[in-house]
């Protein structure tokens, strides 16, 4: 039986891309997918694009593609990303200059259409799909971005059309992956099964080494090589049946584990996963160690798709003001307190404008927080750092979390040494879920081709 | 005996709702989990994070245990002020959990 083999480029943006060079460099696949897409990545990009209209896809893409695309391309395999986030069409066009630069005469699809922002003004509800609640006026003037998640369908069009290339915005992460399956094997969206199925095998490569030993939580010292760690492929049959691996020289580790850890991800409801293509079941998913670092993964069920898209608005929400100050033996976690009383005491002045303070101690507490195992050796610690936080819509108040902190290493309980991290302020960003109508998205979705000039 | 005895987790984000997988080391200590693992008891447990609810799902195929802990992440990653923005650690306080 034909097969094809995925591999996964990057699992979010500021992933390294080297892995995915190695694999390019031997052949090993004959798609790479780049996921970029965090929920909150669109709001880094959105800032960028504030700044100059011709930005808002991710800085990595194009450093990506000088890497790796003319050997790709010279060995065949195709590149599909959704780097493009919030401006693909200057994405697109940015490939084909460096496509020019590199002498390379690639097909490159843009998909575009999912972002809804302009409907952001009409008078649409945009219901919160958690809370049933419109959105709000404020939030849409001052909304940062607003797209949909797009399925698997536009990128198997592009890559009809014969793309080399397709940059996307926001897709679901595990189209990128299924696209390509869909498009080689021919499948039929409503074969919900194998729709499933692919869905699967994006979901366990879209986080990139977090399939191959990375983040991992069994046995996790005895992994090696993480600083050379592959990222994972999947060998995937017209059935869907995929089996997971990596490159034999790369570090990291595939195992029946590793895999169940990255399948069971994020998932939240494991017998109703939501997904643009189709709603996947993986209670009856079947992983299975087949070999050294091959682990086959099947027989997972598809029901029929969600009836709407889901989208994410994103908004600013306010500010966070923070600073990081060290304390040594004697009394280290006393003076912390201490000084942590004091600000507290100071930012009285600003009590209605001040909405939370968190008080975390790096080393003891800041990571568990509230979960956070009572220690019996407070009395002696060797040093510890405390944090303060607080939430605000006054940027001017963020700011004094930093200015109360630092005088304190004079005017303070004793030893503040370590002036390690004062973020004078940072906005914070709402997310908005809600609901769409297809219909209207579909419509808009275009997809437009770009050659490099010869 | 502690949850970390019996298997191994990873967690994370989606809005402002934790997602924990808690993966048994073995069909064994997988069953002992699904006896012993009640949603009043993870209730009781994370209590200090005060989740608004509470899901848990059994994968027998498996041998794993998908929980979420819902409205825990003060407003989740990009709005949260906590050091742990998505709930990545809190796998370990799972972990450290005495059933």
């Amino acid at each position: 039986m034909r097969t094809v083999r995925i591999a996964s480029g990057v699992g979010f943006y500021g992933d390294s891309f080297w892995p995915a060079i190695e694999i390019i460099k031997e052949k090993q696949a004959d798609y790479v997918c780049f996921e970029d897409l965090a929920e909150l990545t669109l709001a880094i990009l959105a800032k960028d694009r504030a700044k100059n209209p011709e930005a808002g896809y991710t800085k990595d893409l194009i450093p990506s593609l000088k890497a790796g695309w003319k050997l790709a391309m010279d060995a065949g395999i195709k590149i599909i990303t959704n780097a493009g986030g919030l401006n693909p069409a200057s994405a697109g066009a940015a490939a084909a200059t460096l496509a020019t630069e590199l002498g390379i005469t690639p097909k490159i699809a843009v998909v575009t259409g999912d972002s809804i922002f302009d409907r952001l003004e009409t008078d649409e509800l945009f219901l919160h799909s958690e809370t049933g609640t419109p959105l709000p006026k404020n939030i849409r003037k001052e909304a940062l971005f607003a797209n949909v998640y797009l399925g698997a369908k536009p990128i198997v069009e592009a890559l009809r059309r014969g793309a080399d290339l397709v940059i996307t915005g926001r897709v679901a992460d595990a189209a990128l992956f299924l696209a390509p399956l869909a498009y080689e094997f021919g499948w039929d969206f409503d074969d919900l099964d194998r729709i499933a199925q692919g869905t699967v095998v994006g979901h366990i490569l879209e986080c990139s080494s977090q399939a191959t030993g990375g983040n991992h939580g069994r046995d996790w010292e005895s992994i090696v090589g993480l600083e050379k760690i592959g990222f994972p492929i999947a060998e995937v049959n017209e059935l869907g049946d995929a089996t997971i691996t990596k490159l034999a020289n790369s570090g990291g580790r595939v195992d029946e584990f590793t895999i169940k850890e990255q399948l069971l991800y994020e998932i939240h409801n494991p017998f109703a996963y939501q997904t643009p293509d189709v709603v996947m079941d993986i209670s009856t998913t079947s992983v299975r160690q087949v070999g050294v670092n091959q682990v086959s993964v099947t027989s997972t069920s598809g029901h029929r798709k969600p009836e709407k898209y889901k989208a994410i608005i994103g908004y600013p929400s306010g500010w966070m003001g923070q600073g990081i100050l060290g304390y040594s033996w004697p009394d280290a976690y006393k003076k912390a307190q201490t000084t942590a009383s004091i600000v507290a005491e100071q930012l009285k002045v600003f009590e209605d404008k001040v909405e939370s303070i968190r008080i975390e101690h790096l080393g003891l507490d800041s990571l568990h927080a509230e979960m956070a195992a009572a220690s019996e050796v407070l009395a002696d610690l060797p040093e510890v750092y405390l944090r303060i936080a607080i939430r605000t819509q006054d940027r001017s108040v963020a700011e004094m979390v930093s200015r109360m902190m630092v005088p304190l290493a004079l005017a303070g309980p004793p030893t503040a040494s370590g002036l390690l991290g004062f973020d004078r302020s940072r906005a914070l960003i709402g997310l908005w879920p809600t609901l769409v109508e297809r219909g209207p998205v579909d419509e808009n979705v275009s997809i437009a081709i770009f050659e490099a000039a010869r | 005996m502690r949850l970390i005895d019996l298997a191994f987790s990873r967690s994370s984000d989606k809005g402002n709702h934790c997602d924990l997988s808690l993966i048994a080391y073995d069909r064994e200590k997988y069953q002992i989990l699904v006896e012993k693992l009640t949603k009043e008891a993870l209730s009781d447990y994370f209590s200090p994070l005060g989740p608004s609810a509470i899901d848990l799902f059994r994968l027998d195929n498996l041998s794993a245990l998908k929980i979420v802990l819902y409205n825990v992440l003060d407003g989740g990653a990009a709005n949260s002020i906590k050091a742990d923005t998505q709930g990545k650690s809190l796998s370990g306080a799972l972990l450290r959990m005495e059933i």
